[in-house]
């Protein structure tokens, strides 16, 4: 690794509180999270639904503020420097995709209009005119062939085609950092693929950073060299993405992988206990622990710490080492996942 | 599983030649043309397409739930009895206690200001002439089928979890003990934990009750995992059928080999899968010829000429493709 990573967090935590009258609750969506991004890298984010990697995208994208933590883009913490607001600056290096291309993109507006305002806003027309600089970026995600296509309103296009503008407007501001959040679970199967490897030719040809928040094994498995499992707000599990995915170690790593269909091979047994979802986290302690099939004393009460088992590959669990040891003295103080 | 390799000799339903079209303010939509499948008693048919494809309007047409202006002919026969001319007393008693419908989204298949109990109940009373009382009675040993504990049967469906919501619109669906279930997209909005824990439940509820399923979904991997045969649907008609471990391995259609290799699986190695390029054709206009000609990639000339009709490539095995006319029959 050479200089800061494109992005790192550190010791992220977002806790969401409700009040009403007489009672005041709270959540921990993201608790401890800490991971980096290289320039050029894609990184996946994996967990089932309410595991809180949606909110660590919105974090990312400054659309919430952290309860606690730091974000560094090229090793400046933006959080401290721009405590209520991301600056300009911030949002023009960083971009979001988001799962729905449709609710995404403004009904009443055309192509045409949701690229030219980023071209507008982020100044990064440079010697070209603004409608040069749109056809440009529709060059950029493959949609220049298609007739019209900056006149045409979002509901005249196909889903791919909504996800693709949906790019060429994050490209559209030149960022550093694409957070792209399931780009492709409300896509058909035969133009996913399509999406993703319009976002990873991007990456390399552009050195653009992706975090990749997925649902979808397959995709990450796909699309990206490192993949961190998040489970109730932890991240229990990280790895280069096919060390992880073909040999999983955290109980609840096994279980995601294992409960995926495979194409006519034998499916792998799952543990019973462990596919009652919707369990309560105990309030110390690894929150997997009540679905755990190999759940040890300890689980209910310590959270376990992270333990170093390969370069860049860790994992989150009391069966890996007595409180999780961590054999790699430069890491102390901060966990990065590299 | 053994996988029956021919059209079951004791079909619970039969479709044949089934054609819907809808209006729509640019003329009629040819959304199905057509299909013909049949399902076994027992069996599980996997019904396989991307949106659009028709494979929703499939399972209303067999329901009946079409809408009004909608256009439906053919022939669809469960148990002999014709479907599609059925009203009145005939087919409310077709409805859940011969068929029954497993939506997606549970939580807008299931009332969300009654209780799971009272929903439960209204199924039975709808359909048999049982008291209250008498309905009641019978929710726990449903819940329980499902695995979800009979203490919950006073729960409103906010406060179960996902799974917990689909497995009781699966309680629902088996409270008067269909012989066929239809299953559109049942696990679609589920992670996938979840997903494995029910459909491992439908395979086991299927032997312990014996009924016959409809499994509709766009995830090939999913459906061919828990499916005997499977049917491929595309721009409203089908384009294979076969026994499923066979069309996943040896895929013969052009399209299902292309949908085959857009799905990513977790056991791969691929570094990089190419995309299917275009989109299906606009179902007011169906093409003349092949409506996968223009994505084709082993498309001849002339394929856009004539429809392709569904024929033999091995037992129990059709594809509607071109390039398989001259091939030798297999019987």
């Amino acid at each position: 690794m050479t200089g800061a990573p494109l992005l790192e967090t550190r010791g992220l935590s977002k806790t969401f509180v409700s009040r009403t009258l007489r009672s005041r609750s709270s959540v921990r969506a993201v608790d401890d999270v800490s991971f980096a991004v290289l320039a050029g890298q894609a990184v996946g984010l994996v967990g089932e639904s309410g595991s809180g990697k949606s909110t660590v995208a919105r974090l990312i994208a400054r659309l919430e503020r952290p309860t606690a933590g730091q974000i560094l883009l090229d090793g400046r913490d933006v959080i401290a420097a721009e405590r209520h607001r991301a600056s300009r600056a911030y949002r023009h290096q960083v971009q979001m995709i988001f799962q729905d291309p449709f609710s995404s993109l403004n009904p009443t507006h055309t192509v045409g209009y949701h690229l030219r305002r980023s071209v507008r806003i982020h100044g990064t027309a440079g010697d070209l005119t603004r409608d040069e600089a749109v056809q440009a970026v529709l060059r950029d995600v493959r949609l220049d062939s298609v007739p019209g296509i900056a006149d045409r309103y979002p509901h005249e296009l196909s889903g791919g085609q909504r996800q693709r503008v949906a790019i060429a407007r994050a490209l559209a501001a030149r960022p550093a950092l694409i957070v792209a959040d399931e780009p492709t679970s409300m896509l058909d199967v035969s133009v996913r693929v399509g999406i993703l490897n319009l976002l990873g030719s991007l990456r390399e040809d552009r050195d653009i950073g992706l975090l990749l928040i997925t649902h979808d094994l397959g995709s990450a498995r796909y699309s990206t060299s490192h993949t961190l499992v998040m489970y109730a707000g932890r991240i229990l599990e990280s790895g280069p993405s096919s060390d992880l995915i073909a040999a999983p170690q955290h109980p609840y790593t096994k279980l995601l992988v294992g409960s995926v269909p495979r194409r006519g091979g034998v499916r792998a047994p799952v543990d019973e206990q462990a596919s009652g979802a919707g369990q309560p986290a105990p309030a110390a302690g690894c929150p997997f622990a009540p679905r755990c099939p190999a759940r040890l004393s300890q689980c209910d009460t310590v959270m376990p710490g992270q333990t170093w088992l390969a370069e860049s590959r860790w994992v989150r669990c009391h069966l890996f080492g007595p409180g999780g040891s961590r054999p790699d003295p430069l890491q102390t103080g901060r966990e990065v996942a590299h | 599983m053994q996988p029956s390799h021919r059209q079951p000799d004791d079909a619970v339903l039969e479709v044949a030649g089934l054609n819907v079209t809808f209006g729509s303010a640019h003329g009629p939509v040819h959304a199905v043309s057509d299909v013909s499948f049949a399902i076994g008693r027992g069996e599980v048919l996997g019904l396989v397409g991307e949106s659009g494809s028709g494979k929703s309007t499939v399972a209303h047409a067999v329901l009946r739930l079409l809408p009004p202006s909608a256009r439906c002919t053919g022939a669809v026969s469960f148990r002999g009895q014709d479907v599609l001319a059925l009203s009145g007393a005939g087919l409310r008693k077709y409805r859940w206690e011969g068929v029954s419908l497993v939506m997606q989204g549970a939580m807008n298949a299931l009332n969300p200001v009654s209780t799971i109990e009272s929903q439960i109940v209204d199924v039975i009373r709808a359909h048999r002439h049982v008291s209250r009382r008498e309905a009641r009675a019978s929710v726990p040993e449903l819940l329980e089928l499902v695995s979800i504990d009979p203490a919950r049967r006073g729960s409103y469906p906010h406060e179960l979890s996902g799974g917990m919501r689909q497995r009781c619109v699966i309680a629902i669906a088996l409270a008067l003990r269909p012989d066929l279930v239809v299953m559109d997209e049942p696990t679609t909005a589920l992670d996938v934990v979840v997903q494995r824990s029910i459909m491992d439940e439908i395979d086991r509820l299927r032997e312990q009750l014996g009924f016959s399923v409809l499994l509709i979904s766009h995830d090939l991997d999913l459906v061919a995992e828990r499916a005997s045969r499977l049917a491929i649907m595309y721009a409203g008609r089908l384009v294979e059928t076969g026994p499923a471990a066979e069309v996943v391995t040896s895929p013969r259609h052009p399209y299902t080999e292309a949908l085959l290799a857009s799905t990513l699986p977790v056991d791969g190695s691929e570094d990089r899968v190419t995309e299917l390029p275009g989109r299906p054709p606009d179902l007011t206009t169906p093409p003349a010829g092949c409506a996968f000609f223009p994505r084709c990639t082993k498309a001849q000339p002339g394929h856009d000429k004539e429809l392709p009709l569904l024929r033999a490539v091995g037992p129990g095995h059709e594809v509607a493709c071109h390039l398989y006319e001259q091939t030798e029959v297999v019987t």
